[in-house]
């Protein structure tokens, strides 16, 4: 039986207003350039909230286990021909990036977390954690100003972006650190370029 | 960055006949009579997502991945067989509406087009109009071509919303360093555009475009292409509405030209500054226009004297005989006229006309479509005074 290779997948986490969208963007560009044809996924916590779950701090167990779920489902999905075969999915919030919104939104609200809840959820989405060829965590800049039309609560932020990079730590998961500096931005974005380059045809 | 490319990538994939046959017709027509040339067309597909970008015109835009539509030898051969195509006088211009001639998985097949046609030892001016990265390494190649008359003209906007213009605008300034710090034997032309009063026309915006001036051999600054599809890809996505109305001509307001002429004036620090493309493109290879502007007397308001001159000497008025004549046999329908600005007919498309103008050196007209006094080749938007007469 013949197989096809599987797609390589770059995934991106980080709290909100990182620059995680425009990272995957600019990787999008310059692998297209290239001649690679690429899939992008995106816009989970907005279609958790057209589903009628809550968002940001109110996320719930089963929210987050609906967007880790759906999240799952969009990279599989992105790896279909469109209209030729897709060589790199960009997952735009990998998996883990539900759970540190989960943690984030219980230390916010006070809660005592459900140790058994915690560990199925993280069980969820360690499932995941082989399909990963590049993980990239944004660091938050709190001195940069977040656009009018975002309405963040700003302590929540800050949590986000702890429990992001406590995950990450805790459970070892390899990946690379890009802050707000546009060098720094752009040694990941060729990070990201070079690995593609280096494992597919145009 | 400096991305290196990675050895041994395959050529890119030739779309099948079916593909092909699901685009547009006027983009599977690979080429194309323009007004700044003879316009080649062999890859489509772009990353770049331009908001402003002509491929919606062709419903082209969701195309993110180049494709070539054949093999570059059929291009080059298209182009040299093309019946508006004449060896030498004809100008020719590369990937200039459906891809960055300089994205890495494209530029090697425009190295392979331009060393074909030079080989054939054609001295046919070449645009290449890109915002793409430009390296030293691109730039000895294209000094290697010694007979056609090459320029590289990089778009900078300076527009920083990213959802109109995605690519960083430094990437075209550093590229227009890199071209002219290393031009020999072609040329590079700053080609500051599209200027959108209100989101890329503030102080700081002509600043820049001064300075990046310092680092081209000629500086052309043109407004927007703003067509029903590029309107409704604008609403679509949210983004500002610079204009009211759409047009079928370039949107370049008095008041934002005034502005940029104003900074030009009264800093003789600039580069040379041009209206008119192959103005820029002439100038900056010491010759007079090959569009004939010299008869749109206002448009050399702002020119170098010394082009000016080259210019006059240049622009000859054609013999009304054999204009007429050479009208006809493409088509022409009702008086051919030769006024002392260009030549005006009617019945015929753009290419036949750009096929006379480029013969001629003169500019020529449709009569159903005038030129207005100081607003040539522009929409009417943002004019609002008749400073003038206005023949056809």
């Amino acid at each position: 039986m013949v197989t096809t290779p599987q797609p390589i997948r770059i995934g991106v986490m980080g709290t909100h207003s990182t620059g995680k969208t425009t990272l995957l963007r600019r990787i999008e560009m310059e692998l297209r350039g290239h001649g690679i044809p690429v899939a992008r996924t995106g816009r989970l916590g907005k279609r958790a909230a057209f589903a009628g779950l809550p968002k940001m701090q109110h996320h719930t167990a089963a929210s987050t286990e609906w967007v880790i779920a759906q999240g799952i489902a969009d990279e599989i999905a992105a790896t279909r021909p469109n209209p030729e075969p897709i060589q790199v999915v960009l997952a735009d919030r990998a998996v883990w990036d539900a759970l540190a919104y989960f943690h984030a939104a219980e230390q916010w609200r006070q809660e005592t977390p459900d140790p058994p809840e915690r560990e199925r959820l993280r069980l969820l989405a360690s499932t995941q954690a082989p399909k990963y060829d590049v993980l990239l965590a944004t660091v938050l800049d709190e001195t940069l100003p977040v656009e009018n039309k975002h309405d963040y609560d700003a302590r929540y932020r800050a949590l986000v972006d702890h429990h992001t990079h406590a995950l990450l730590a805790e459970d070892e998961i390899p990946h690379q650190r890009v802050t707000s500096d546009p060098d720094n931005q752009a040694r990941a974005v060729e990070h990201a370029l070079q690995l593609c380059l280096n494992q597919t045809t145009a | 960055m400096t991305t290196p490319d990675a050895p041994l990538r395959r050529a890119l994939p030739i779309l099948s006949t079916e593909k092909i046959g699901g685009l547009k017709p006027e983009l599977a027509d690979v080429i194309e009579y323009r007004k700044s040339g003879l316009s080649l067309n062999w890859i489509v597909g772009c990353p770049l997502e331009c908001g402003y970008c002509v491929r919606h015109l062709f419903d082209n835009f969701e195309m993110k991945v180049p494709r070539r539509l054949m093999s570059d030898e059929e291009a080059v051969a298209r182009l040299v067989g093309h019946p508006y195509f004449r060896p030498h006088k004809t100008p020719v211009q590369l990937l200039n509406r459906a891809t960055d001639p300089m994205l890495p998985i494209v530029k090697p097949h425009v190295f392979n087009v331009l060393r074909a046609l030079d080989e054939q030892g054609l001295t046919n001016h070449v645009l290449i109009i890109t915002r793409w990265r430009v390296t030293p390494e691109d730039c000895a190649i294209l000094n290697s071509f010694t007979h056609l008359r090459l320029t590289v003209l990089v778009t900078h906007s300076n527009i920083a919303n990213p959802a109109i213009e995605p690519v960083d605008s430094t990437i075209a300034a550093r590229s227009l360093r890199t071209l002219y710090e290393h031009a020999e034997r072609y040329r590079t032309v700053l080609y500051w555009r599209p200027i959108v009063p209100g989101l890329n026309d503030s102080t700081a915006d002509i600043e820049r475009a001064r300075e990046l001036s310092r680092h081209a051999h000629a500086t052309v600054f043109t407004g927007l292409f703003f067509r029903e599809e590029i309107a409704s890809y604008y609403k679509a996505h949210g983004l500002p509405i610079p204009y009211d109305e759409t047009a079928r001509r370039k949107i370049m307001p008095e008041v934002a030209e005034q502005r940029i002429l104003d900074a030009f004036q009264q800093d003789g620090t600039w580069g040379a500054l041009f209206r008119k493309t192959s103005c820029g493109v002439a100038y900056a290879h010491g010759e007079a226009d090959y569009n004939g502007h010299f008869g749109v007397r206002e448009l050399c308001d702002i020119c170098p004297e010394d082009q000016i001159a080259r210019c006059q000497a240049a622009w000859v008025k054609p013999d009304p005989v054999i204009v007429t004549a050479e009208a006809r046999a493409l088509g022409a329908t009702g008086v051919v006229e030769v006024n002392d600005r260009a030549i005006v007919v009617e019945g015929l498309d753009e290419p036949p006309r750009y096929f006379l103008q480029h013969g001629f050196g003169y500019q020529c007209h449709d009569r159903t479509k005038p030129h207005h006094h100081r607003r040539h080749g522009r929409a009417p938007i943002g004019w609002t005074a008749e400073n003038g007469p206005t023949p056809a």
